[in-house]
């Protein structure tokens, strides 16, 4: 008797679920299909960035995982990365890969491509460049020289754009 | 029982905060470790009786101040600062950083002598900026200088001109840099 009973009620629970899932499922499709309501189907319905549009802005205050390059308007950097053995060496590795290209590997501006440059790459181991500061060398490598070099200050992190200004200044020697 | 697990648990918990521990302090940066972090706001490169004492002067009108008077090497010249109070300043220590330091016209600016600099064959407009001397030569060295501070009247010097009317100068400045370029603190009040 009792089972009867429950078999009828999961019967009728089931028919109505059966129901009840025909009628949502018509009223999708005629939401999404029909009237075309946009479903949240996609990530680009939220706020984001897409491709080729500027990043956001970095929040004031923010200092990088590295340690702010230098002070804004705070004159030439001094150089904190002290020029020994290991700080030159990998300097030198840095300079072949992002430099050399352009200044040659022994730096007078020789470079592979300073040929096709209408202006010529600086001779780092002229007087223009042996008589500046680090810290003014840094900021070149930082901020590039605009339209002339590239600003490196992506390619290079901070730590890495001192080893490069300690090995550029044994280039001139 | 339920305390047994309870104690191996908080000695698991132990064990692996210790090992996140160890973890930190052996992981080695790549490259070369920032030895200085500077913070997020620096505090003001000169306060206190420094800047009681000193006076704030944009960079032009220092630079204007100093070809008003004659350009002088070691002697002093007088400027109003930005207070209005009258001060001194001295070439060697107000005027020359203007050229040679980078980072003070504007955030992340070159320095002048980036360019300008002693090798006149590539230096721009054959101009050296790095000692007094040079300075008062003036550009285009290799054909016939012609001077930048225009005889000691300011509105009338390549100084001027690059700095206030075209403003070419400094390079790269940004749009909102102001006119006058930045506020310094330099020379003594008289």
């Amino acid at each position: 008797m009792i089972d009867t009973q429950f078999v009828t009620v999961v019967k009728r629970l089931a028919l109505l679920l059966i129901v009840l899932g025909g009628v949502g499922a018509v009223g999708l499709v005629i939401t999404y299909e029909v009237i075309g309501v946009e479903w949240l189907s996609t990530m680009e319905v939220q706020e984001s960035l897409r491709p080729m549009e500027l990043s956001l802005p970095v929040p004031q205050g923010s200092v990088p995982l590295q340690g702010a390059a230098y002070v804004a308007e705070g004159g030439t950097p001094l150089n904190p990365v002290e020029a020994d053995q290991v700080s030159r060496q990998r300097g030198q590795q840095l300079y072949e890969i992002n430099c050399a290209l352009c200044h040659g590997a022994g730096g007078q501006g020789d470079g592979s491509v300073a040929a096709k440059l209408r202006r010529k790459p600086a001779n780092l181991t002229g007087p223009n460049v042996t008589g500046l500061q680090d810290g003014d060398i840094f900021m070149v490598i930082t901020q590039g020289v605009p339209g002339l070099m590239p600003a490196l200050r992506e390619n290079l992190a901070v730590g890495d754009r001192w080893d490069v200004v300690n090995y550029v200044r044994t280039l001139a020697k | 029982m339920k305390k047994l697990t309870l104690v191996v648990l908080i000695l698991a918990a132990l064990l692996s905060a210790c090992n996140a521990q160890n973890l930190i302090a052996n992981m080695s940066p790549y490259g070369t470790p920032i030895p200085t972090l500077i913070p997020a706001t620096p505090v003001a490169a000169q306060s206190g009786s420094a800047a009681q004492s000193g006076c704030s002067v944009r960079a032009v009108d220092l630079l204007a101040a100093w070809v008003s008077a004659g350009s002088p090497e070691n002697d002093p010249f007088e400027f109003t600062d930005d207070n209005g109070a009258r001060c001194q300043g001295f070439f060697a220590a107000d005027v020359l950083p203007l050229f040679n330091q980078s980072n003070l016209w504007f955030k992340g600016a070159l320095s002048c002598v980036t360019c300008h600099g002693p090798d006149l064959n590539i230096s721009y407009a054959q101009l050296n900026l790095t000692t007094y001397a040079d300075l008062r030569v003036g550009s285009r060295r290799l054909a016939e200088s012609k001077d930048i501070l225009g005889g000691g009247q300011w509105e009338a010097s390549k100084l001027y001109e690059v700095l206030v009317t075209t403003r070419f100068m400094p390079l790269g400045r940004p749009v909102d840099m102001p006119e006058k370029g930045p506020l310094l603190k330099a020379g003594a009040p008289k």
